[in-house]
């Protein structure tokens, strides 16, 4: 049927003619349509994501950062995703703060501090003991390994694996120490002139036989009184000092190790004789090790104690001496300067114009000839390998071995803990911790040795924390940094213009610091971040 | 047919020749003897001098045309979209109520006229969703402008219909987009279903 074209059309109620609607309804000829359109309007306006606004920052002497905004009140209902880059200097890093919002204001407090780096302290001097170790940093004493005795100096009994201060709390307060010296059981030291040991009762020279894991004062009311004393060493039990130019002992006299003459144990000094070889020289170094002791005086060696193994050095080698008698000078030393001597538990040895020179023991190569040979007088130590055209400036024997250092690097012999034991001196290790360091003092004890090359690196036995390096790993061939972070001989420092907080690092005024700050909602972000600047408002 | 029994008024002069069928009439009545004399009976009837007459008139029948049409509406439960701050993810609807207030059933198409003064790139980001039963298209406001959604069953008579119109923005959407406009309204178009080819329900182009 055709259709008229006349529709009555439903918009609004007003009648339209339509011949055909658009959007393809199939029509044939003319139909009744009808439109309508809804009234209102449906509206969409995007969001316009503004510029942070009000943005402040500043920073306190403690290095603490204070950084705050107004809270964008666009579209409160989506939390704005916030990205902040830090620049420090030249350093740019993206942070995540933790944001706070409080009185229309956004914000976040920043620790701008950063760990202290460490380095050594000047060490002045490092002492290898049975089981434990002493080092000297900055005047203070700090000693790590057993503390059965109270060897460690800290007041108590427990072993140590780094570096711990020796007490100053009581007569080494306000002291500044220039000597230590590891023995068996007990460490003495020299500090403002005078002698103190701690450890094990008998030989701390107080007078007394009591143990104590602090410092106690030598006696000065015998033959130290009024005397300045200047270098000490502790061997088995008992120990030597110098004061002003001779040698005094105090503790255990087997052998007649306390050099008097005597062989009846002191617990006061004694004065070590000078009615023989010594008489009319000033001594100006002491060493003390297992059985015996040696003087330093007028570029000559004198050793007193057991001579069983030739380590008095006299040639007899067949008795004990328990008074000074001189170390050969016709053989090996003739025409040289002795200016260091040390003595090992059988053996002593000597830097003499450079060159290193051993007598007594030396059954485990301790004497570094290149033989296992007992020798009753001085021998070279051989120059033919590692120590060739090399200039020895420091030596110390150990029970079984030998250290030296020459031309600023460390060589040893004998049975050192270090290697396969050799007869002639060996390089120490130094593709480690001691790669680039330049050696200046070694020490040898019975398992363990250390060395003091800017850092302190020791190695061998390790059961009583004897390295320092917070381990009981036992290192026989790479030496390890002793206390090398934050204990003792190390101290925190800073970069230029940064400001020392304890073990911090705080950006001082002139360090520039500053922040930019930008943020997004749902992806958008404003035209422009915020920069700002930092200010200081330390003091 | 009524009849009514009343002397013929004289017939019109020009009428009395009209026509061939006039002169046979007379001699026919004259013939059956019918006192009765008329000029003319309405219908075409000619009739020369009085005749009684009558007329019958059948009554109640009319002619009258269908309608279409159809209203469109928010929901009274609803309210047109108003987004004032729209980001990225956002999105939000309104239903519209469709009403056939006409009286024939109705095929229909659902287009988007937008509105004056919009911008172009936000229009073309926008998404706008049109739900009507099974029936759905979404596409942006700028593509809403090349075609209509055709809704395929019939609406019938005196029925109603719930559209949902819902618009989104991408997450997507470029921070270029910031700031700007976008409107449209809804427009539909009704048909009658009766003597139209059912359509094919989607998306028609223009």
């Amino acid at each position: 049927m055709p259709h008229i074209g006349l529709g009555l059309l439903g918009v609004t109620g007003a009648a339209t003619l339509l011949l055909a609607l658009s959007g393809g309804l199939p029509t044939t000829g003319a139909s009744f349509t009808a439109q309508a359109v809804v009234g209102a309007a449906q509206e969409a306006h995007a969001a316009e994501v503004g510029a942070l606004g009000d943005p402040s920052a500043s920073r306190t002497a403690a290095g603490v950062a204070t950084v705050g905004w107004d809270t964008p009140t666009q579209r409160n209902d989506v939390a704005p995703a916030y990205t902040v880059r830090r620049t420090v200097e030249a350093a740019t890093a993206e942070i995540d703060p933790t944001l706070t919002t409080s009185d229309g204001r956004t914000g976040f407090t920043d620790d701008l501090t950063r760990a202290a780096d460490f380095r050594y302290r000047d060490v002045t001097r490092v002492s290898a003991g049975a089981f434990n170790v002493c080092a000297i940093a900055d005047g203070a004493a700090y000693c790590w390994g057993r503390n059965v005795y109270g060897q460690i100096g800290d007041g108590t009994t427990t072993s140590r694996k780094v570096p711990t201060p020796v007490s100053t709390s009581g007569v080494l307060a306000g002291k500044t120490v220039t000597d230590i010296s590891v023995g068996l059981a007990q460490t003495c030291a020299v500090a403002d002139g005078r002698a103190y040991c701690w450890g094990w009762g008998g030989g701390l020279g107080d007078g007394g036989t009591t143990t104590s894991s602090v410092p106690v004062a030598v006696s000065t009311d015998g033959v130290l009184a009024g005397k300045t004393v200047t270098d000490i060493s502790t061997g088995y039990n008992f120990t030597c000092a110098v004061a002003d130019g001779r040698a005094y002992c105090w503790g255990d006299n087997g052998n007649g190790k306390l050099g008097n003459g005597g062989s009846t144990a002191s617990y006061v000094p004694v004065a070590v004789s000078t009615s023989g070889a010594l008489a009319g020289k000033t001594v100006t170094a002491v060493a003390a090790g297992g059985g015996i002791a040696c003087a330093l005086a007028a570029g000559r060696a004198y050793c007193w104690g057991y001579d069983g193994d030739g380590a008095v050095g006299d040639g007899e080698g067949v008795s004990t001496s328990s008074v000074p008698v001189a170390v050969r000078t016709d053989g090996a030393l003739a025409g040289t300067t002795v200016t260091r001597v040390t003595a090992g538990n059988g053996h002593a040895c000597a830097v003499a114009s450079g060159q290193a020179y051993c007598w007594g023991r030396g059954a485990r190569g301790q004497l570094g000839d290149g033989t296992s040979t007992d020798q009753y007088v001085p021998v070279a130590v051989s120059t033919d390998d590692a120590l060739a055209g090399r200039t020895v400036t420091d030596i110390d024997g150990g029970d079984l071995g030998t250290c030296a250092v020459a031309s600023g690097a460390a060589y040893c012999w004998g049975s050192v803990e270090l290697s396969a034991r050799s007869s002639v001196p060996v390089a120490l290790d130094t593709t480690g911790v001691l790669h680039g360091t330049t050696a200046t003092a070694i020490s040898l004890g019975p398992g363990s040795g250390c060395v003091s090359a800017g850092v302190v690196a020791c190695w061998g036995d390790n059961g009583e924390g004897q390295l320092g390096d917070g381990s009981s790993v036992r290192r026989s061939y790479e030496p390890v940094l002793a206390g090398d972070e934050g204990h003792g001989l190390t101290e925190p420092f800073c970069e230029p213009d940064w400001l020392l907080d304890a073990t911090r690092c705080a950006p001082g005024p002139d360090v520039s610091v500053s922040y930019r700050i930008d943020y997004a909602k749902r992806g958008w972000s404003p035209p422009a971040a915020v920069e700002l600047s930092a200010d200081w408002s330390g003091s | 047919m009524s009849v009514t029994d009343q002397p013929a008024p004289p017939a019109p002069a020009g009428a009395r020749h009209a026509h061939g069928l006039t002169r046979r009439r007379k001699i026919v009545v004259a013939g059956v003897g019918v006192a009765a004399a008329a000029a003319l009976v309405a219908g075409g009837i000619a009739v020369t001098g009085a005749y009684f007459t009558s007329q019958a008139t059948v009554s109640g029948q009319s002619v009258g045309t269908a309608t279409v049409a159809i209203t469109a509406g928010t929901a009274t439960s609803s309210a047109p979209i108003s987004a004032a701050s729209l980001l990225p993810g956002d999105s939000e609807s309104t239903t519209i109520d469709l009403a056939n207030t006409g009286s024939e059933d109705v095929y229909y198409t659902i287009r988007l006229p937008k509105t004056a003064g919009g911008d172009t790139a936000l229009e073309s980001a926008i998404q706008v969703e049109v739900a009507v039963g099974a029936a759905s298209e979404t596409r942006s406001l700028t593509a809403w402008q090349a075609g209509a959604l055709q809704i395929g069953p019939a609406l019938a008579a005196a029925g109603g219909q719930t559209m949902t119109v819902t618009i989104s923005l991408p997450t997507t959407a470029d921070n270029t987009l910031q700031g700007l406009d976008a409107g449209f309204t809804a427009q539909i178009d009704a048909i009658q279903a009766r003597n139209t080819t059912a359509p094919t329900a989607g998306w028609v182009a223009d």
